[in-house]
């Protein structure tokens, strides 16, 4: 790999993961914040609510993980690699 | 409380089914080492979300953080080693850890249309 494509392929990397996180950090505090609050109000909901909760955070997470995957990758297995 | 339990337990035993239904057919189809692979996502992606578990159950007991780098570290240590290992395979690892993500698509059709 000549030194144009491995610094670029560490910038990439660098990028992909720190911007896939920003949205999903964003979307899971909120969830994270109102389940909280939903179950101080109704604590008699506190399973469904528990359990929607996971459901989206695990989705929410899946988008840091594409961002994650794609920046291993570039780091460890390199399609642009001469 | 017994909703999320519920929950939590048919989602662990649809992986399950999914993931030993993808080992034979993907063993069948490739090869035992791509069915390896496959299996190492799974494990994986059912250790990432027992960890999501046991956050979400911290939430409102204290001080206890809903984030933190131990899952997606996870999936990075897993990735990094079907890279490193020569054996293993990229795809089918990701594919395997993305099996957990079916699994909740299922139990949200099932919930959304009722048991069949």
């Amino acid at each position: 790999m000549n030194d144009i494509t491995a610094a670029a392929s560490v910038i990439a990397a660098a990028l992909a993961v720190g911007l896939a996180a920003i949205g999903p950090g964003i979307g899971q505090g909120n969830a994270a914040s109102k389940a909280a609050e939903g179950i101080a109000r109704q604590p008699e909901a506190e399973g469904k609510i528990r359990g929607t909760l996971l459901l989206s955070l695990a989705f929410m997470e899946s988008l840091t993980i594409y961002g994650l995957l794609v920046s291993i990758v570039l780091l460890f297995a390199n399609p642009f690699r001469g | 409380m017994a909703d999320y339990h519920a929950l939590r337990r048919r989602i662990y035993l649809t992986v399950v089914v999914i993931a030993a239904f993808a080992f034979v057919v993907v063993g069948f189809a490739y090869s035992l080492n791509t069915a390896l692979s496959y299996l190492l996502g799974a494990g994986g992606g059912l250790l990432y979300f027992r960890m999501l578990d046991r956050s979400i159950q911290g939430i409102g007991e204290g001080n206890r953080r809903l984030g933190g780098p131990a899952r997606v570290g996870l999936f990075a240590v897993l990735m990094v080693m079907a890279i490193k290992s020569g054996s293993l395979e990229i795809l089918p690892t990701f594919f395997g850890f993305l099996t957990i993500k079916a699994a909740i698509l299922v139990d949200t059709l099932r919930t959304l249309f009722g048991d069949v």
